[in-house]
């Protein structure tokens, strides 16, 4: 009897443990957050008062930081995550072929990912520091410059360093993630294309994309979700700087509800990053429309 | 009326002797925040265990990175948690904390405060509350490699100019490559920008506030600082431009590995000559002075005692002891941190370690430092940091980044404060 | 249990083209790595010289030693691989059966059960700090590892049940039904049938746990105090001073705080191979 109720209604028993851990977690902050946002709320005053909007008008319309934050925070994440997600399909596809010392290579093509992102972003500040940054060490004895360039002190190199060093500490994760989906492709597929006399480029735009669609999807949202809310690297490598050309709204949220206490403000950039996140991933499922969410 | 003479007798024992009571009263064991790893302080390690021995309570140490040592209290403080009784902190700290009320008011008696050069306890009051038991500073000083100006056959820089001409002597190219390989001058760059500013202003005779709170950074002494600032790197081209992303860790590496013949630095660089391979080769001198003051800005750590704390009176008997004549004293001689306390340097403990002339430097150089404290400190030197980086890499000019500082934080002001 | 041949063959070998690209991004990967490693191997006064040494004169294995000696790198270390293993089975415990009804049922509340999945990854980090300091703090568990568990669960958890769920998506429902036809219950067709073929997908998912729970910060930095539950990342912090950055120690300490993860990493690598035609189905 048990056993036969267990099993009609087996999906929600194997997935009430899941939500009910996450409910635990979401439903308050979440409701929190929104509330907050309501409240002039400041820490340093010790004032708490109902504004309704007001935080939204502001930040909409007469903040001076927000749309060039927002600006920089498309950018960061934009180049970020397309980069990555381009090396990581074309890193999985070929480490995903018989190759000789493939363990080897997916190891060393994995171990960026592991040093743990603070190391990451001072060891990359010391690389591309004037001077004495290693990378500028290598440009000069390759004859390729012969000053040494402050690549941290203008706001274009500043954000290609940031980037940089993004796609470099996460596209082992992309890999990862299109190497898993990879192993799901039938070869029958494969093997019915080569009878047709299909080459390499033409099996891999009509086999290997379409059927790797949802990892690609998982890949992108999750690279897009981590990327939009990183300050780790950010900070660790240019402090938001030169002048405030690398600062995104990751780091002016943090800055506003956790250093300068405007909580009530700070809320709002965070339901604004929360809205364009979800508008993000939606847009994404528009443009892919992955099985795995289209039921 | 002699009763009252009795009674008076009376209630004034009462009171010396509940006193006595409640001051050998102290809890059994306290908590305290440091900033780092205490083995990178191996004086206020040394401190907390005589604390411990002269006072018979344990001292509990939570060591916190100390980029993220701001972040962690406010979330501490911000859930009321009576977590942390006192704490490690810096001077810059001190809005910060003060204005939400999570600090408690430290009562040095008269006697104790004629411990602290002026400018220090100034630093540690805000609204005439002191807030802070001072324990080691960072000022600045000009350090300086002694073989390349005797090389060169050059004076140690008194002023700015003097400082320009030096820095141009020896900015060169020493292996004749055609790229320069030693810059004359260095500041602190990156998160202290602010910090060097401040420095450059005060000597020209500016201030970053009237008594009304209104930002006058930007009057012409700032001018004149920033643009010094900017001339050194763009103009004069003496100081490498990379110095704009270089905090006080990097520069100091900078100076370390010979890539710069002297720098305005702070106190703990002179540790690091000292254990280097720069030992014999480099000195001392006070801050070149500008126009106006050889004034420099401070820096540095102070004990702070937590108002949600429920053992208040061993916290503050805490932050009294660690910033006695002893704990300056070991300060200054375990890890060459420049003292708050004046008296320290005729010490014999002193004058034994440290070569004469480099006391003679920090002793001198500790009367007449300057910090002022104002409102939503943090996010003043955001905006600050943001506009002197505009300003360094040419940007804006140096006129109109300050300008558009002092904009921000004017309205900053009127809009948060309501002034 | 072999899983067969472990390459995906579409036939093709790879071109010059293929391995000068992979030659280039190695490079690209390593030369970071590499730089810490040398620098973890020179003594503190030679880390500044200039010009750069790309191969260290003075070998030093000292830093390496240092770490442990004097710093309660042990005990960060444990802490770390306790937390990060636990809250891994936590994760992929849960979020595989989850993942599983995501994928092959259809029933009230799924959309938005699923959709409420996403949207809780995407809530700004920043917004719970404070939350959930003041409930670990009611509960007793500020700078324990329960602590770390119960976050990094939270944490992951979403994204195991979203690349299991990917993965499942990827096989056809044709062997649930075939193993249902036969009379097997829908227990027995998960975890008889279908769970064995997707070790490929819980591989990659507990890897992204462990990582993610591995390199965890924020949260860490706030819930824990002591030893007795600082992790590595937060104690490699401790090289880090604003006077000073103790290069050659950090350097050492952040290869050691990675040591493990590589480790962790070298070892699941080696499922993701060979997944639905081959592998466990066969044997």
């Amino acid at each position: 009897m048990l056993k036969k109720l267990f099993d009609k209604h087996f999906h929600y028993w194997i997935i009430l443990p899941s939500i009910f851990l996450l409910a635990f977690v979401v439903v308050y902050p979440t409701f929190n957050l929104f509330y907050t946002s309501l409240f002039m709320k400041n820490g340093q005053l010790g004032i708490t008062r109902f504004v309704g909007l007001q935080n939204y008008q502001k930040l909409l319309f007469e903040d001076s930081k927000f749309w060039p934050y927002l600006a920089h925070t498309f950018i960061y994440v934009g180049s970020a995550v397309t980069i990555s997600l381009i090396l990581g399909l074309i890193i999985s596809n070929i480490l995903n072929k018989a190759i000789k010392f493939r363990g080897a290579l997916r190891t060393m093509m994995l171990l960026p990912w592991m040093i743990p992102l603070v190391l990451t972003g001072i060891t990359w500040r010391w690389i591309m520091q004037d001077i004495y940054g290693a990378f500028n060490a290598i440009l000069m004895q390759l004859g390729i410059i012969d000053q040494s360039i402050a690549w941290l002190t203008e706001a274009n190199s500043a954000m290609a360093s940031v980037i940089t060093a993004d796609f470099w500490a996460n596209t082992p994760f992309v890999t990862i993630i299109l190497l898993a989906g990879l192993q799901s492709i039938p070869d029958q597929l494969y093997e019915a294309a080569n009878v047709d006399g299909a080459n390499g480029w033409q099996k891999f735009w009509h086999i290997t994309l379409p059927l790797l669609k949802p990892s690609i999807f998982v890949a992108l949202v999750m690279r897009t979700l981590f990327a939009i809310r990183a300050l780790d690297i950010v900070y660790a490598l240019t402090g938001g700087g030169p002048g405030s050309s690398t600062e995104v709204l990751a780091s002016y949220i943090y800055n506003l509800g956790r250093r300068w206490l405007r909580m009530g403000y700070g809320s709002a950039v965070g339901v604004i990053l929360l809205l364009i996140t979800i508008m993000l991933v939606f847009l994404f499922m528009y443009i892919l429309k992955p099985e795995s969410v289209k039921e | 009326m002699k009763k009252l003479s009795v009674l008076l007798i009376v209630v004034s024992l009462m009171v010396v002797f509940s006193f006595n009571v409640m001051a050998q009263d102290y809890a059994e064991e306290i908590t305290i925040y440091n900033s780092g790893g205490l083995e990178h302080d191996p004086a206020t390690a040394k401190d907390i265990e005589r604390f411990e021995k002269e006072y018979g309570v344990t001292v509990n140490v939570v060591e916190v990175p100390w980029q993220y040592q701001i972040d962690k209290l406010t979330t501490v403080f911000s859930s009321k948690s009576s977590q942390v009784d006192a704490f490690v902190g810096s001077y810059f700290m001190l809005t910060n904390f003060a204005m939400p009320k999570w600090l408690e008011p430290i009562p040095f008696t008269e006697e104790e405060e004629k411990r602290f050069s002026p400018g220090v306890l100034a630093a540690s009051t805000y609204k005439g509350v002191t807030y802070g038991a001072p324990r080691m500073m960072k000022d600045t000083q000009l350090y300086y490699r002694t073989d390349l100006l005797k090389e060169a056959g050059l004076e140690v820089p008194k002023t700015w100019d003097d400082l320009v001409k030096v820095a141009k002597a020896l900015t060169k190219d020493t292996d004749g490559d055609g790229n320069i390989d030693q810059y004359g001058f260095g500041y602190l760059g990156a998160d202290k920008l602010g910090f060097t500013f401040r420095t450059f202003l005060y000597q020209s005779g500016g201030e970053m506030f009237d008594e009304s709170l209104n930002p006058v950074f930007n009057s012409s002494a700032g001018v004149k600082a920033l643009t010094f600032m900017s001339d050194l790197v763009n103009k004069h081209k003496v100081t490498p431009k990379g110095i704009i992303s270089m905090g006080e860790g990097n520069v100091g590496d900078l100076f370390i590995s010979g890539k710069l013949a002297s720098v305005a630095s702070v106190p703990p660089l002179h540790e690091r000559i000292l254990s280097s391979d720069l030992k014999d080769k480099a000195s001392i001198a006070l801050a070149p002075s500008g126009d106006v003051t050889n004034t420099t800005y401070l820096d540095g750590n102070v004990i702070f005692v937590s108002s949600f704390s429920k053992k208040k009176d061993t916290a503050i008997a805490f932050a009294k002891f660690m910033s006695n004549y002893q704990s300056s004293l070991h300060e200054l001689v375990v890890e060459g941190n420049n003292s708050p306390n004046p008296h320290v340097f005729s010490d014999p403990e002193v004058t034994e370690k440290f070569p004469e002339k480099w006391v003679k430097v920090l002793e001198e150089s500790v009367k007449d430092v300057k910090a002022e404290n104002y409102p939503f400190y943090l996010q003043v030197e955001q905006t600050l940091r943001q506009e002197i980086q505009n300003a360094l890499n040419g940007t804006k000019t140096p006129e109109k980044a300050l300008d558009d500082a002092a904009k921000a934080i004017d309205e900053l002001y009127s809009n948060v404060l309501g002034i | 249990m072999k899983f067969g041949k472990n390459t995906l063959d579409t036939g093709d070998n790879i071109n010059l083209w293929q391995y000068f690209f992979l030659a280039i991004y190695i490079v690209f990967s390593i030369f970071p790595i590499y730089w810490i490693f040398i620098t973890a191997l020179k003594t503190p006064s030679a880390v500044l010289q200039l010009p750069v040494n790309w191969i260290p004169e003075n070998i030093t294995i000292e830093n390496f030693f240092y770490v442990f000696q004097e710093r309660p790198y042990l005990s960060y270390t444990v802490n770390s691989i306790i937390a990060a293993v636990s809250s891994t089975i936590v994760c992929v415990v849960l979020g595989t059966p989850a993942a599983y009804s995501f994928s092959r049922f259809k029933f009230i509340g799924h959309r938005f059960m699923f959709i409420s999945v996403l949207v809780s990854r995407m809530i700004p980090p920043i917004a719970l700090i404070v939350p959930f300091y003041t409930m670990m703090q009611r509960f007793g568990l500020i700078d324990t590892r329960i602590a770390l568990i119960i976050t990094y669960s939270f944490f992951n958890l979403p994204f195991v049940i979203w690349v299991m769920k990917s993965y499942f998506d990827e096989i056809p429902t044709g062997l649930d039904e075939a193993a249902r036809i036969d009379g097997a219950s829908k227990w027995q067709t998960f975890t008889q049938v279908i769970l064995p073929i997707t070790f490929p997908g819980i591989a990659a998912s507990a890897m992204l746990a462990f990582i993610f729970s591995w390199n965890e910060f924020v949260f860490t930095l706030v819930l824990t105090l002591t030893p007795h539950a600082k992790t590595l990342p937060i104690g490699l912090m401790d090289f880090i001073a604003d006077d000073f950055i103790d290069w050659a120690r950090l350097m050492a300490g952040g290869l050691l705080a990675a040591l493990p993860a590589i480790i962790f990493g070298v070892f699941f690598q080696k499922y993701i191979v060979g997944g639905l035609t081959r592998g466990a189905v066969k044997e």
